[in-house]
């Protein structure tokens, strides 16, 4: 199955994580992985471990913050909040994708033109 | 912005790591345990809802590896490790610990206590602004000293430089009668502290108004140091304005410098600055004393060179001016006129010239003490090792890399021998001060700086790795031997250290014998120096300076305190317990000389400085007083004294060159300008220092040269004991005299004072080295009996003898000190020749001096393997074929 389902690019991973966490934190690593596999409907294959390197780099770069508290099934979690300069820093990352795909979409178009 | 950040919480996560894995591991948890209830309620059983849920997460050791790399710094973290699994060894082995550390800071802090004295003494920039501008003129590099009209011309003159400045270092009294009050003094000029930038810290200090002929309005002033005025005013604002007496003249004080002001001489100090003005002891139009340094601060953005030049243009002018009238002697004045300047980097002084090679002579013993001891610590380094073999297979078999195992060893040196620096730091401090007190004469900031810290840091990591590496090395070596059974077995019957371990005790006989052996040479010269002939009789002398204030260097027909003097000296020899006195202007070793050159109808010069003869100003009984036989002649009397007459006695060395073959008696010689009937001849003795051959001398009546102020008297009793009467009769006689009593003893004792020095830290360290390769040799053969037990126990089953199995031991000790000896003498020959300057009368290659270096060295080192070699007969053959 793991053929069919696509490696995550590098660096979007992050994106996606820090959406997640702007959208729905405070919010914990489970929750965050949880996420990413339902909006990407099953088809990213996403080692759900991988994530938590990822949020560590994102707070040492002061983006997220963390917190111990208690989730809804009652077991003591650790929940993710964006910071302010995370959402800065959000919005210009998803600026800078939008210009990237458009510029891929544009090679991937079958009609695309190289000559 | 981000990137500090990121370095920042990277940094802070370096603390509380176990903390921090604790969080990982209860986050991850947490994340699996949601997942499986998740997976539980859409039905799945407990054991296949957690498989998937680890199969969803992947590796969970793999992510929380990467995590930590990320966490904090992956190397920092490991160093972290390792420290604290050091630590951990340590604090496990007490006596191995205290062992090593002992012996580390005995060797890191004695290179930092010869550190801290050459830091000192040569390295610390003076206390003053911008002190790289600062240099000093000299007459040439060997010769001190200007006189004030050749200062005076120059401060006035010069545009070389931004500003010039001169000053001279001598004694205060500051009594004003009775016994004399010393203190260290210093004759600035009025530019002295505005041009070296110094701000008083009370007051003012002296400026150009001050220092005028004739001291200017205020009258004579004088500056504190901080020192002084802390300990004679006990830092009180109130000794602005007072009166100080110095030399017997009212001056008054009018500001104090800063704690950190020692003058511009490293290793000097003083108490008292006044104006060159104030000083009485010299008229300042003498053209021909010599006693003014002069500093210059460059301009900004000239070069020595640049300066340099313009001061040889300056040059000729300034010996014109300067030149002293009534000279006719054509060769002083062409001499005099042609003497060139020379500019060097300010902040030398007599004290730094005089010590700089006994201080690096010391340095190189310390070093080479400190690798001895390095030696033994990488001796028993070796040793653990083996004993940790098992250890470091386990590691290897688990799959520890060699560097990491190798870094894991480093890291434990480096804490041994920065624990070591550390205690060694502290002796260093403790030592020094015992160095400077009780064997060296000097003073001054001698107080550790950053320089010393990073010294001794860089010590102890220099150290750490040189007796780290081997051993580390070594006994990691057999990562390819094979498997872990065999590792053990190597490591433990044929260890490494075999061979490592030989040559570093060879090395270390080599070293300490070297060190004996220098030792051996400046203990020798130090006897030769105590019991050499002076050529006169030293005990019971007391040497008495008595001064009257206002006294100058004028000659006697121009001072009328001549008569006081005589006086005295009546007086003192009336005293029941003196033998006999004599006044005089030098005494014997003090440094101090008066030379001049001679000329005789049977003396032909052939070179410049050859007819030079040494000179010494004397009342009668000068000679029985000091035990100088006469040969031939008479003594002085008092006729020629009061007569002036024009007569001399002369010493053997002079009669014998000046008159070769000859009787000198009722032979006259010139001096200058006079001539002079010889009417005595006296033996031979030491003048300016004991080091010094005899030279040619003359002794001439007190009242032919300057007003002295110097008496020395025989008597059997104790300086303590007689000075009150001394001091009391010069009162009685004139109540201004201030006397100051010292034995001639002590005289002698400070001018080989470095030799003794020099003796006794050689002979403490060549001890101490010779103490560690002992212990060095013990415990390598001791260790080697106990790893060669099967093959002595085989042998002794066999029916060895105890003895041919002690001799067994002892063929491979004879070995080893043999050619430590050979290689230690070669050591010490080629070092040695760079002492033979320091050295009296002692040749490097003295056969008995040798003998007896040799001598002690193979004794210690033969009887250190003896006595673990002794072990080997004592070997229980069954029990320890039983045993294999």
């Amino acid at each position: 199955m793991g053929e069919e389902k696509a490696d995550i690019l590098h660096g979007t991973l992050a994106l996606m994580t820090l959406r997640t966490v702007e959208a729905l934190g405070p919010i914990h690593g489970y929750g965050i992985a949880r996420r990413i596999e339902q909006m990407s409907r099953g088809v990213l294959e996403l080692n759900q471990g991988t994530l938590y390197p990822m949020l560590l780099q994102l707070q040492q770069a002061g983006w997220i913050s963390s917190k111990w508290g208690i989730s809804d099934t009652g077991r003591k979690a650790k929940f993710y909040s964006i910071t302010r300069s995370g959402k800065k820093r959000l919005e210009e990352e998803a600026e800078s994708w939008k210009r990237i795909s458009k510029i891929v979409e544009r090679f991937v178009r079958p009609d695309a033109d190289f000559s | 912005m981000t990137q500090w950040r990121i370095l920042c919480n990277r940094l802070i996560a370096v603390f509380r790591p176990r903390q921090r894995d604790t969080d990982l591991d209860e986050e991850l948890r947490a994340h699996l345990e949601m997942a499986v209830d998740d997976y539980r309620k859409n039905g799945l059983d407990e054991k296949q809802a957690r498989e998937k849920a680890l199969r969803d997460f992947g590796g969970v050791v793999r992510t929380k590896e990467l995590y930590r790399d990320l966490r904090s710094f992956p190397a920092l973290d490991a160093f972290l490790q390792d420290l604290r699994y050091a630590l951990r060894i340590f604090a496990g082995n007490p006596i191995f610990t205290a062992v090593v550390v002992l012996t580390l800071a005995l060797g890191i802090g004695a290179n930092t206590a010869i550190f801290s004295l050459m830091n000192g003494l040569m390295l610390k920039s003076l206390p003053v602004r911008d002190p790289g501008r600062l240099v000093e003129i000299k007459r040439d590099p060997q010769k001190n000293g200007f006189t004030n009209p050749i200062w005076e011309y120059i401060r006035d003159k010069q545009e070389v430089f931004d500003s010039v400045l001169a000053f001279a270092g001598t004694a205060f009294n500051l009594a004003t009668s009775g016994e004399i009050h010393r203190a260290q003094g210093l004759y600035v000029s009025g530019s002295f502290f505005d041009t070296l930038g110094v701000r008083p810290v009370l007051g003012r200090l002296i400026a150009p108004t001050d220092d005028v002929r004739g001291c200017g309005t205020n009258g004579p002033v004088a500056v504190l140091s901080y020192g002084f005025w802390q300990g004679e005013y006990g830092g009180r604002p109130a000794a602005l304005n007072r009166s100080i007496t110095i030399d017997g003249r009212e001056h008054t004080i009018i500001g104090v410098t800063p704690p950190d002001f020692f003058g511009v001489s490293r290793g000097e100090y003083f108490d008292v600055a006044t104006p060159l003005c104030t000083n009485e002891r010299q008229t300042l139009a003498n053209p021909l004393s010599q006693w003014l340094s002069i500093l210059a601060r460059l301009k900004p953005g000239q070069t020595v060179q640049q300066a340099m030049a313009g001061l040889g243009i300056l040059q000729p002018s300034i010996r014109e001016a300067t030149l002293p009238a009534g000279q006719s002697e054509p060769r002083f004045i062409a001499q005099y006129l042609k003497e060139p300047f020379s500019l060097i980097p300010a902040g030398s002084s007599t004290i730094r010239t005089q010590y700089e090679r006994p201080l690096w002579v010391l340095m190189t013993i310390v070093v080479l003490v400190l690798l001895v001891a390095c030696g033994n610590i990488a001796s028993l380094l070796l040793a653990r090792a083996t004993a940790r073999a098992h250890e470091i297979a386990l590691r290897f078999s688990i799959g520890a890399s060699r560097g990491r195992l190798i870094r894991q060893l480093l890291v434990e040196s480096l804490v041994l021998s920065v624990m070591g620096a550390t205690l060694g730091y502290f002796f260093a401090q403790a030592a020094g001060r015992v160095i400077v007190r009780g064997l060296l004469n000097i003073d001054g900031d001698l107080s550790p700086d950053w320089r010393v810290f990073a010294f001794t840091l860089a010590v102890a990591v220099a150290t750490g790795v040189i007796f780290g590496i081997a051993p580390a090395i070594q006994c990691t070596r057999w990562n390819s031997a094979g498997t872990f059974s065999e590792l053990r077995k190597s490591a433990g019957a044929f260890g490494p250290r075999t061979n490592l371990g030989r040559w570093l005790v060879c090395f270390q006989i080599a070293l300490s014998l070297a060190l004996v052996f220098g030792a051996a040479l400046f203990l020798r010269s130090y006897r030769k120096l105590v019991t050499v002939d002076h050529g006169f009789r030293a005990e019971n002398i007391l040497m008495v300076n008595a001064y009257l204030p206002g006294l100058g260097f004028l000659s006697f027909g121009q001072n009328k305190s001549f008569e006081t003097y005589m006086k005295a000296l009546d007086a003192i020899r009336e005293l029941p317990q003196v033998r006999s006195a004599a006044y005089s202007s030098l005494s014997p070793v003090t440094q101090l000389v008066m030379r001049m050159n001679v000329a005789t109808d049977t003396f032909h010069p052939t070179s410049e400085g050859e007819s030079l003869a040494a000179a010494n100003f004397v009342s009668p009984d000068y000679f029985a007083t000091f035990g100088i036989p006469l040969m031939a002649g008479r003594d002085f009397d008092s006729r020629d004294v009061d007569q002036g007459r024009k007569v001399a006695i002369v010493n053997e060395t002079f009669s014998r060159k000046f008159f070769p073959g000859r009787n000198p008696i009722g032979m006259t010689f010139r001096r200058g300008t006079q001539f002079f009937e010889i009417v005595g001849v006296v033996g031979d003795a030491s003048y300016e220092s004991l080091r010094d051959p005899v030279p040619p001398t003359e002794f001439l009546p007190v009242t032919a040269g300057f007003m002295a102020q110097l008496f020395s008297i025989r008597t059997p009793l104790s300086g303590a004991a007689i000075t009150p009467q001394i001091v009391s009769t010069f009162q009685a006689v004139d109540k201004n005299f201030t006397v100051r009593v010292q034995t001639l003893q002590t005289h002698i004792n400070d001018s080989i004072l470095q030799d003794r020095l020099m003796a006794t830290l050689s002979l403490f360290f060549g001890f101490l080295a010779l103490l560690i390769a002992a212990v060095g040799q013990a415990g390598l053969v001791g260790y080697s009996v106990v790893r060669r037990r099967a093959e002595i126990g085989v042998r002794a089953a066999i029916g060895a003898t105890p003895g041919s199995l002690v001799r067994l031991v002892m063929r491979d000790v004879i070995i080893l000190t043999g050619f430590g000896i050979v290689l230690g003498m070669v050591l010490g020959i080629a070092g040695g020749r760079f002492l033979s300057t320091m050295l009296y009368q002692v040749r490097v290659t003295d056969s008995a001096i040798i003998g007896t270096a040799v001598g002690t060295l193979a004794l210690v080192a033969v009887l250190a393997g003896y006595i673990p070699a002794r072990r080997a007969a004592k070997i229980d053959p069954a029990g320890c074929l039983r045993s294999q």
